[in-house]
This record gives structure tokens, C-alpha cells and sequence, in this order.
């Protein structure tokens, strides 16, 4: 020990000199002895060998530990370049939650909403699942190891023992376990460096594998997610729409805390709120305000607030508004008695004339803030007239001042208080304006406005809903797929030829009774599964129930709130259309048009399954039958029997048209605007009449049927007490008598015509007549639009399908064939094979030794 | 490049300068422009198709972890281009009105994928130019890196590649080399630091400025990157927030297809004008007006935290190091 240094000694030194060298030694020594030689740390890092459960555990412990590392980084500012990396992840799951929750609230349905969700979690699983299954699985099954291996470091740090194609701390690794690899991947066990020769293949396959992912990724992650969306978006839709509708069927029970929290809502009625206050305190300062009515009108209107026309109410917030003004003020008025009793031989124009000059005159006496008796008035009315005397003409102008003495004392004074709105005539009317807009509109609007809302969300439901129904309807029918191509490519060409194949269709249905009973249920089958649910408490939920019990309630809560007014105006607004609201609550007619509109889904199996029903009478022979009895029934001279064949499957045809091929409404509006009024009732009874006993259908007849009865004019029964039905049905008494083989066979215009005379003298909008008929046309779809539209959607999605479908199937397939071919190492030829002695101990037997 | 004899007595002997005369072949630092950062992008993309890729998939041995990272841009382009051609590729097959809603979905779609990446793009930039300004740190200086490969087969002299990268790119290992190298380029290896710590507040030259300037930069630098990680991806989802709008959806649908050069005269003022209903339509909703507040507060937030503890203590402006204390060589 230390003896070279020792031999160096210099032995001319002097004795002091050693010394001197001798305690240096040995501090040296000492030194030497004490202190601790620095050496390396064992490496402490390992291969993280984790099975799925684990694996799903530890991302949650990394996401924690990469939030408490962010908190730490951004306080302390220290960190290093492997945390902040995963820290980016941290933030991109961070973002695509903020994104899902930002979608969220622009979509309407909660399925979309749902979507969204799920659009986002799909997103990130296929983009973490994409290279596992299409690269890891592969590369672990053919050659036995994960490319995507983590490992621990010596700083416990996690990181992939792959990333860095050029740093492989491989010591992390046992000899075992690369032996276990090399005898995968079948590497001669007589090569001499069997190990290194392995690590180097599986380098190079890791490295080609992770290139691979990120040549593949980006087609691979929005394929599957869109693919993957596109059933998940199937299978929530119609688990959705249910749970939508349990949780509305509950809420439809009450309404009222919903109504409340509407009136509430002060920015919603803000605007109106203030007209309606402005009108108030000029009545109170006794102005009557200009355009009284019309302001008031917006304000007044009930079905303001019913969404985009979710229900359309027949009350008119301007004609109510004009109804108010005119009884309100009945008694305070204008100077009418006093300029006919003026002008009255001059004519109807003078006495116009005179009352406009009385009135700018008192208006001027009360700008003026002068006295208001006629005296005072007149004076005020000579003024105007010395200013423009060419307006003023005539014999009266020269008497209104001259003979002013004349005038009886009762209408003098009587002109007094005529002259305008006195001020207690202005208050009370404001305190019944501001009474009626409290107590009953306002709550009334606020009621609309809470059922247009769940309407609106019950329509999302049934629209959900009517989607699928559409669909698995086509199948029910049994169309194959070959079919289907055939329908769609013809159903862009004509429309004609698309409902020839569906006719067809439907009668190879009702030919054969075991194919039509075998559709049937399948039909109710798919109507009840659409239609019902199950609630919490095992009674049954329905669209239509729903729809019902929120009509009533709202019905009920309108008529709840009634018209209170102050004592003597208590017969204010009579008649109008207001009151008549609020008394009814909803009309049939209001209910059934929102209910048609929601309920198309039961109403599409329905029609559907009379389209069959007419198929099957046609082929037993009994429609013609039963046109022989309805148009004895009906006195219509239309003789089937004389029919050629041609005729009558014209006939059949046109029955086709009526029952589904277009719209019931259409079909009313073309008969009865060609004048064949009485030939369609005759028809329409033929076709719906007869075999069908079905309750639903005959619920959908009636809804059809009441069009018919109002012979045209589309019935309104909720008016038909009013005065406006009255007049029309005297007006067309008085025209053309009580013979219904002639009322029955008006032509629209003849109808139109009586309409508009009978609103007019009624004093109401002859739209009263008109609107349910437009109503019909709009709602409700042929079958044959139906089919057309599904038939597409159905082609679009399988066209997708295939165009994406078959990229993704290319793309798994390049992506496993092209690892097949992975892991050939450049330099295999020279790794050299052991010789006979060189076994495994003698080459690692340390020869040093 | 000349390098003037004069100054040389001033460098110390193991200068850079003095042994590698010509930069090209070393790392340096390159002048930043405004189309720096596209060209390193176009540099990345063309590299990846034609080189990274090919080498990746062949294993060589020369692959490494930038060119690997660089491969990274391929999802994301192809993604996006992959999402927009998902729900916009087949549109006109569908026909009438099927082909009219797909179309509305899909470039709905793809106004959200543009303004995901602007957002990300933008919420970047804010933190970045925020931090330049207020500590003179610019995190994207960019350098470029000469690599020495090995040969892949004999004699193959097409050994060197260059890679782009930033000199900050790392907080463990910033290159300090190349800043030392470039001051001695202006005769002062001190040159950067000085410039910075007279930024940080010190009014006297200091002895060491590295020693006081390196462990504030690499604070900047993790304030600032964590604040990025997070702020970076809110802007990103107001992004796509503000494409969800229904302006976006009116403007993405135009019903009549402008000819070019109407599309040239009108899209500028009609992106600006539909920009700015989305964004008022957007602010309308509590989530919307969330994600603003969180976007701007997450970016102020982040370059106040970032240079907050920046400057210099206001007390003693001078050198903290202690010349009395020695070092021990090893």
C-alpha cells in the first residue's frame, strides 16, 4: 500500500525536512482513511409490470400527481423537462372537458348533450387505445414484448423504455428477460452475443412500431371515434328521449312553480312590462296616450310567448286591446251629440268635420290648462279656425259661434263632460289595464310560455323517438337491403315510381294473411315499445299522456286566472278573445293541433297500418262495397258498378293517395278547392268506414273527419257557439237554404266568400275560419315522404359506412401486415455463432482471474 | 465568418470561438423573423414525409427522440384533415336537403378544428410575448442543431443533419453554451446575462452574472410552461365554443357559392364581422362568458406568476456571490 509514492522519497532531506514530509504523510493518510470514496448509487429503476386494473388505478394517481406537480411548478417554479411534459397532457384532458361542457350548452337534446360527453371520452380512449391494440397487442403476441414498456427511473420518475430511440437504459432489464424475448422471436440460441443481438431487433421494432403509430394515428383516432359515435348516438337516443319523458311526466303534475318562476323572470317581460307602464301613468296624468291600443296590443297578446308557434292561440293581443280601449272609455268618447246636432243637415262629413274641431279645440283648452266648458271650448275651436279658414267650410262654422246660446243647456253640459276622458274615467281605466295585465295576462303569458317550453322538450322527445320508429317502420315491411338500393335510386328519379313499389309492397302485405298479421304486430310492437314507458313508480308514461296531462293543467291554470276587473267595468271585455281564453283554457282545436304536431310518431304507424287495411279491402272487394253504401248514405250519384276496370283502379289509386300518399290535409284542400266537396266525404268515409275498429285508428279518423264536417270551412268547435259560426251558418241558410246535396257541394270560393262576410259582421279576423285548415296541411308527413326520407338517410348511412367503415378495415390491415416485416436488423450477418466450447459459463467466466 | 484578432487576447483560451471558427458546423443560435417559426414547421413537415418517417421505418439506428417528437405534427394534421373530410367527404352524394344538413355539420366541424389549433396557437403566443415583454426571456429563440450521424452503410458520407430547436426547450439543460458562445461572438460571453440582469433591476455590472441570471430564467421558464400547459388549452376549447356559435354555422353555409374574387374582397370582413357575433352570441351564455374570463385569467394569471419573482430584491442591487469563499477542485 502506497508504496510507490513512499519509494519516492528524496533521502537528502534534512531530519526537519522529513519530519516535516513524515506529518504530511500522515494527515494524508489520516485523510484517506476518513473519508468516504464516492461511488455510483445502485440503479434502483425497474420495469413497470402493471396488469389492466392496475394500469386503469395508476392514471388517476398520475393525473393527481401531475396536478399536485403543476400547483408545485407554478408556486415554487421549480421542476423539471418530464414533469412539465406530462403537465400538457394534464392540460389537454383539461380542455377537452371544458369543450364537451361548452357543447354541451349549445345543443338541444339531451342525447346530443349526452353525445358530446361521449364524443369526447371516445375521442381520448381510441386515442389512447389505437396504439395498443393495433401495435402493442401485435408486437407483443409475435414477438414478446410491449413497445410501449414503461419503466421506472432511478429518480422515480415513469417514464417509456422506448421513447428515445437513442437512449435504452437497458440494464433495467434482467438477462431472463431478454432471453425470453430472443426464444419469441426464435434468435438462434448459439449466437454469441444472443443478447445484444436481441435487444437490437427489439430497438428496432420498437422504433418502426412507434413510427408506425404516429403514421397511423391520425387516420386511426377520428375513424374509430366517429364510427364508435355513430352507435353509441344509436344506442342512448331512444334511453334518452325515456328518461326525458319520466322526468317531464312528473314535472307536467304541477306546473305551477314553474309558472311562478316564469313570472319571475323580470328581463323577459321587461319590455312589455314598461309599455304597459308607460300607457298607466300617462292615463294617470289624464293624457290618454296615441296609439293606446297598439301598445297595448304587444303587450296583450297571450301566445307571445308560445315559442316560434309550438301552440298557436287563436287570441289576438291587439283586437283584445281594442276591445278593452273601446268598453273602458265607453262613456267619455267625443263631441259626437254635439256636432250632429251642429252640422247633422250638412251631412255626415261636416259632422266629421265639426267633431275633429271640437276635439283639437279641447285639446288645446286642456294644453292651455284653461277652463273646459263649451264656452271656453269654442273659444279655443275660433282660434283654429282663424288659422286655417280654408279647412273649416260651411254653414255650421258661422253658427257654432253665433248661435251658441241657442244650443239647449242639456247638451251644453252634457258636451262638457263628452269633451274628451274625464280624469276619473282615465284612472279607473288605468286601474283595470294595470288589474287585467297583472292578474290575468301576465300569468296567463307566463302559463303559455312554461308550456311551449315542455312542449318544446316533449317534441325533442318525439322526434328522438320518431327518428328510430321511421326506421325499424321500413323494416317491419320487410324491405331487404336490395330493395332499398332499388327505392332509393328510384325515389330521386320520380315519385311515382317509388309509391308503385311501395303499393306494391303494402299489397303483397295484405294479400297474404300471414304476412299481414306477422306486420301488424310487429307495427303495434314497435308503436308500444316508442310510445310508453315505464315511470319509477310502475305506471306507464306516454307521449300522448304527457301531452294531455300538461293541456290540462294549463287549460285548467288559465281558466283559474279568469278577468277581474274593478265593480262596474266587471262586464269588460265580453266576448273578446281574451275572456273566451281564458274561460276555455285550450281549445279542442289548439290542443289537437299541438297534439297532431307531437305525436306524429303513433300517427305514422298508424297511417301506415291503413294504408294496409286499404290494401286489404281493395283486395277482398269490400271498399267498393262500401262506397255502394256511403253514397246511398251520403245521396252522391256515383255509380261504381258502371265503372270500366280502368276506372275503378283509378279509384283505388285516388283512395291511395287519400289514405297515405300524400297528406289527409292536402288531399281536403284539392277536393274541396276543385268543387268535389261532396264526392270526397263519400270517399273519405269509404276509405276510413268499415273494417277498422282499431281505437287509435278510429281516434286519427275522427281527427280527419272533423275537417270534413266542417264541409270545407274546417271545422272550429270552440267558435261554433261564437258569433262568427252563427252568422256563417245564417248566411249561407240565407243563400243557398238547408239542402245539404247543395250546401255540401259549394265551391271553396262560394265558402270563402260567406267566411269573410260572417267574420266581418262577427267583427273578428276571418282567419278564424281559415287557420285550422292550413294547420292540417302543415303537420302531419305522407307515408310516401316517410319512406323517401328514411330510405335515404338509411342509403347515407350505409354509404358512409362503407366509404369509412371500409378505410378503417384497410387501415387495421395495412397496419398488422405491415408488422409482419418488422425487426429484421441490418447487420445479422455478422453477429457471429458460438463454437463448440463457447458455452454460456466459459464466456462469462471472468478472466481476469 | 471574420473574426477580429484584435479582441482575441480578451477570450479565454478554451473559447468556442477560438476552436471552431466556422458556426456552420456547430450548433448556434439562429436570428428569429417572423416566418422563422413557419419554416421550422415546413422544415419539420417535409423532413417527416421524406426522411423521419422512412428512417423510423426502416429502424435505423440514427432515429432519435426529436425526429420522433417531430413525427408528432403527422396525426395532427392528418387528424384534422381526417375530421373535416369525415363529415364533409360524401356530403354531395347524399343529395337535396341530407346533403345540405351534412354540410352544415361538417364544416361546422371543421371551423371547430381550425379554431381549436388558432386557440391553442394563440394561447401559446399570449404566455410567450407576455413573458418577453415583461422579463426579456424569449422562449422561443430558436437554434439549430448540426447532428452527427452515424454512417448507414459504407462510405456513406451523408452523415449530418440539422435539427431546429429551442435554446429553452429543456429547464434542465438550457443551452447556456450557445448563449456564452454568441456573446463571444460580440466580445463579451457575458453579454446575454448582463443584458438580463440589467432587465431584472440590477444597476451595476455584476461579477458573475450568469451565477445570479440562470436559476431566474429556468424559474421563468417552468412558470411560464406550466401556466401554457393549462391556459393554452382553454383558449383552445373558446375556440371551438366560439365555432359552435350559430354565426359560425350561417357564415360556414353560404348558400350561393361566391366566385374568387368575391370570396377574396368579402372573406376578410366577413370572418372579422362573423367573429365578432359569435363571440358577443357566445358571451351571452354563463358558460361562454366562463371560458372567456378563464382564457384571459388563466394567460394574465400566468405571465404575472411567471415574472413576478423576476426582478432583482430591491435592497442590495449588487452580486450575491461571495468572492471570499473558494471552490474545491476535484
Amino acid at each position: 500500500m502506497l508504496n510507490t509514492t513512499n519509494n519516492q522519497t528524496n533521502l537528502t532531506l534534512t531530519s526537519l525536512e522529513m519530519q516535516q514530509k513524515l506529518q504530511d504523510r500522515r494527515v494524508f493518510e489520516q485523510f484517506l482513511n476518513k473519508t468516504n470514496r464516492v461511488t455510483c448509487d445502485k440503479p434502483r429503476g425497474y420495469l413497470v409490470k402493471e396488469n389492466p386494473a392496475q394500469m386503469f388505478g395508476s392514471m388517476f394517481v398520475d393525473i393527481a400527481k401531475d396536478a399536485k406537480n403543476l400547483g408545485n411548478a407554478l408556486t415554487t417554479g421549480k421542476s423539471n423537462d418530464h414533469e412539465l411534459g406530462r403537465m400538457n397532457d394534464l392540460g389537454m384532458k383539461l380542455g377537452g372537458g371544458l369543450i364537451a361542457a361548452a357543447l354541451i350548452g349549445s345543443k338541444a337534446t339531451s342525447s346530443k348533450k349526452l353525445m358530446e360527453i361521449f364524443g369526447f371520452g371516445t375521442f381520448f380512449s381510441v386515442m389512447a387505445l389505437w396504439p395498443k391494440v393495433a401495435i402493442d397487442l401485435p408486437t407483443k403476441l409475435m414477438h414478446g414484448f410491449n413497445p410501449h414498456q414503461k419503466y421506472v427511473d432511478s429518480q422515480g420518475r415513469k417514464k417509456q423504455f422506448f421513447q428515445d430511440n437513442q437512449y435504452l437504459p437497458w440494464d433495467v432489464w434482467s438477462k431472463e428477460e431478454i432471453n425470453k424475448v430472443a426464444d419469441k422471436m426464435n434468435v438462434p440460441k448459439d449466437l454469441k452475443d444472443r443478447e445484444e443481438f436481441t435487444k437490437e431487433k427489439m430497438r428496432t421494432i420498437a422504433l418502426q412500431g412507434n413510427t408506425l403509430w404516429m403514421l397511423t394515428a391520425g387516420l386511426a383516432t377520428p375513424l374509430l371515434t366517429s364510427l364508435a359515435c355513430n352507435r353509441i348516438e344509436e344506442a342512448i337516443r331512444v334511453p334518452v328521449a325515456n328518461h326525458n319523458l319520466r322526468k317531464l311526466s312528473t314535472e307536467a303534475q304541477d306546473l305551477s312553480g314553474a309558472v311562478s318562476k316564469t313570472l319571475g323572470n323580470v328581463d323577459l317581460f321587461k319590455a312589455q312590462d314598461d309599455k304597459v307602464a308607460s300607457v298607466i301613468a300617462s292615463l294617470r296624468k289624464g293624457v290618454m296616450p296615441e296609439n293606446i291600443a297598439e301598445t297595448l296590443g304587444e303587450a296583450f297578446d297571450i301566445s307571445r310567448y308560445s315559442n316560434g308557434g309550438a301552440i298557436r292561440m287563436e287570441a289576438n293581443g291587439l283586437k283584445d286591446a281594442q276591445d278593452l280601449i273601446s268598453r273602458l272609455f265607453v262613456s267619455s268618447g267625443s263631441y259626437d251629440d254635439f256636432a250632429k246636432a251642429l252640422a247633422g243637415t250638412e251631412g255626415d262629413d261636416a259632422v266629421k268635420s265639426a267633431k275633429e274641431l271640437l276635439e283639437a279645440a279641447f285639446k288645446s283648452a286642456k294644453n292651455a290648462k284653461a277652463d273646459d266648458s263649451i264656452e271656453s271650448v269654442l273659444g279655443f275651436a275660433q282660434g283654429i279656425v282663424q288659422s286655417n279658414p280654408e279647412k273649416y267650410t260651411g254653414g255650421w262654422v258661422d253658427r257654432i259661434f253665433d248661435d251658441i246660446d241657442d244650443f239647449p243647456e242639456a247638451l251644453k253640459a252634457a258636451a262638457k263632460t263628452k269633451a274628451g276622458y274625464t280624469d276619473e274615467t282615465l284612472s279607473k281605466g288605468a286601474d283595470a289595464i294595470e288589474r287585467i295585465y297583472q292578474d290575468s295576462v301576465k300569468p296567463a303569458q307566463a302559463t303559455m310560455k312554461v308550456f311551449a317550453d315542455k312542449l318544446k322538450i316533449l317534441d325533442g322527445i318525439s322526434g328522438e323517438k320518431y327518428n328510430k320508429t321511421a326506421a325499424r317502420m321500413v323494416r317491419a315491411l320487410g324491405f331487404s337491403d336490395k330493395e332499398l338500393t332499388v327505392l332509393r335510386n328510384t325515389s330521386t328519379a320520380t315519385g311515382e315510381t317509388l309509391s308503385k313499389l311501395i303499393t306494391d309492397k303494402i299489397a303483397e302485405i295484405a294479400a297474404d294473411d300471414a304476412k299481414y298479421r306477422e306486420v301488424t304486430k310487429k307495427l303495434q310492437e314497435v308503436s308500444d315499445s316508442i310510445e310508453t314507458v315505464s315511470t319509477k313508480n310502475g305506471s306507464k308514461a306516454s307521449i300522448k299522456g304527457v301531452f294531455d296531462t300538461l293541456a290540462d293543467k294549463v287549460g285548467s291554470g288559465l281558466r283559474a286566472l279568469g278577468i277581474k276587473v274593478v265593480d262596474e267595468s266587471s262586464d269588460v271585455l265580453n266576448g273578446s278573445s281574451l275572456k273566451q281564453t281564458l274561460e276555455q283554457g285550450l281549445t279542442e282545436q289548439e290542443r289537437l293541433a299541438a297534439r297532431t304536431n307531437i305525436t306524429s310518431v303513433d300517427a305514422m304507424i298508424t297511417k301506415l297500418r291503413s294504408a294496409i287495411e286499404l290494401e286489404r279491402k281493395i283486395g277482398d272487394g269490400t271498399l267498393i262495397k262500401d262506397w255502394a253504401k256511403f253514397a246511398e248514405e251520403h245521396k252522391y250519384k256515383g255509380n261504381i258498378q258502371a265503372m270500366t276496370k280502368e276506372e275503378i283502379e283509378n279509384f283505388y289509386n285516388m283512395c291511395r293517395r287519400v289514405a297515405w300518399q300524400s297528406t289527409y290535409g292536402d288531399a281536403v284542400n284539392k277536393f274541396y278547392s276543385d268543387g268535389n266537396g261532396g264526392f270526397f266525404r263519400t270517399l273519405s268515409d269509404t276509405i276510413f268506414n268499415g273494417t277498422m275498429a282499431d281505437g287509435e285508428i278510429k281516434d286519427w279518423q275522427l281527427r280527419m273527419k272533423s275537417m270534413i264536417d266542417g264541409e270545407g270551412c274546417i271545422p272550429y268547435p270552440s267558435l261554433q257557439e261564437t258569433k262568427a259560426q252563427d252568422l256563417f251558418n245564417q248566411l249561407r241558410k240565407a243563400k243557398y237554404g238547408e239542402d245539404p246535396s247543395i250546401i255540401s257541394h259549394l265551391t271553396k270560393t262560394q265558402i270563402r266568400e260567406l267566411e269573410r262576410e260572417a267574420a266581418k259582421q262577427a267583427g273578428v279576423s276571418d282567419e278564424v275560419f281559415r287557420s285550422h285548415g292550413i294547420r292540417f296541411a302543415d303537420y302531419g308527413e305522407s307515408v310516401l315522404n316517410t319512406f323517401k326520407k328514411q330510405i335515404n338517410q338509411m342509403h347515407n348511412d350505409r354509404s358512409w359506412m362503407k366509404v369509412f367503415g371500409g378505410i378503417t378495415v384497410a387501415l387495421l390491415g395495412v397496419t398488422f401486415i405491415s408488422q409482419l416485416f418488422f425487426g429484421k436488423v441490418k447487420d445479422e450477418h455478422l453477429y457471429e455463432r458460438k463454437q463448440d466450447n463457447d458455452t454460456f459459463e466459459s464466456r462469462n467466466r471472468n478472466v481476469n482471474k | 465568418m471574420q473574426v477580429d484578432t484584435a479582441k482575441l487576447e480578451n477570450i479565454p483560451k478554451n473559447s468556442y470561438l477560438v476552436v471552431h471558427k466556422d458556426l456552420d458546423n456547430e450548433d448556434h443560435i439562429i436570428k428569429k423573423r417572423p416566418t422563422t417559426g413557419a419554416r421550422i414547421v415546413a422544415d419539420k413537415f417535409v423532413n417527416d414525409v421524406f426522411s423521419y418517417a422512412p428512417k423510423g421505418m426502416t429502424g435505423s439506428k440514427n432515429s432519435n427522440f426529436y425526429e420522433f417528437l417531430s413525427l408528432g405534427l403527422i396525426p395532427n394534421l392528418v387528424g384534422s384533415a381526417t375530421l373535416i373530410l369525415l363529415s364533409n367527404a360524401l356530403n354531395n352524394k347524399f343529395g337535396g336537403r341530407d346533403s345540405m344538413f351534412a354540410n352544415m355539420n361538417g364544416r361546422k366541424m371543421a371551423a371547430g378544428v381550425v379554431l381549436y389549433a388558432a386557440g391553442k396557437w394563440i394561447g401559446n403566443k399570449i404566455i410567450n410575448s407576455g413573458v418577453k415583454a415583461t422579463t426579456g426571456v424569449d422562449m422561443e429563440m430558436p437554434y439549430k442543431k448540426i447532428v452527427h450521424e452515424l454512417p448507414d452503410y459504407k462510405g456513406d458520407t451523408d452523415t449530418t443533419s440539422v435539427e431546429f430547436h429551442r435554446v429553452f426547450e429543456s429547464v434542465d439543460f438550457p443551452r447556456w453554451d450557445l448563449i456564452n458562445k454568441q456573446g463571444e461572438h460580440n466580445n463579451n460571453r457575458y453579454e446575454y446575462y448582463d443584458k438580463m440582469a440589467k432587465k431584472m433591476g440590477y444597476s451595476e455590472e455584476l461579477n458573475a452574472s450568469d451565477q445570479v441570471v440562470q436559476p431566474k430564467i429556468k424559474e421563468v421558464l417552468v412558470k411560464s410552461t406550466a401556466a401554457k400547459s393549462i391556459s393554452s388549452f382553454v383558449w383552445a376549447a373558446l375556440g371551438v365554443a366560439i365555432a359552435a356559435q350559430k354565426p359560425f354555422e350561417e357564415f360556414m353555409n353560404f348558400k350561393h357559392k361566391p366566385t374568387f374574387t368575391q370570396a377574396v374582397k368579402e372573406l376578410p370582413r366577413q370572418i372579422a364581422v362573423t367573429m365578432r357575433d359569435s363571440v358577443k352570441s357566445l358571451a351571452k351564455t354563463k358558460m361562454g362568458k366562463g371560458l372567456m374570463i378563464g382564457a384571459a385569467a388563466t394567460s394574465i394569471l400566468g405571465i404575472w406568476n411567471a415574472s413576478k419573482n423576476f426582478k432583482a430584491p430591491k435592497e442590495n442591487k449588487q452580486s450575491t456571490v461571495d468572492y471570499n469563499k473558494q471552490y474545491m477542485e476535484f
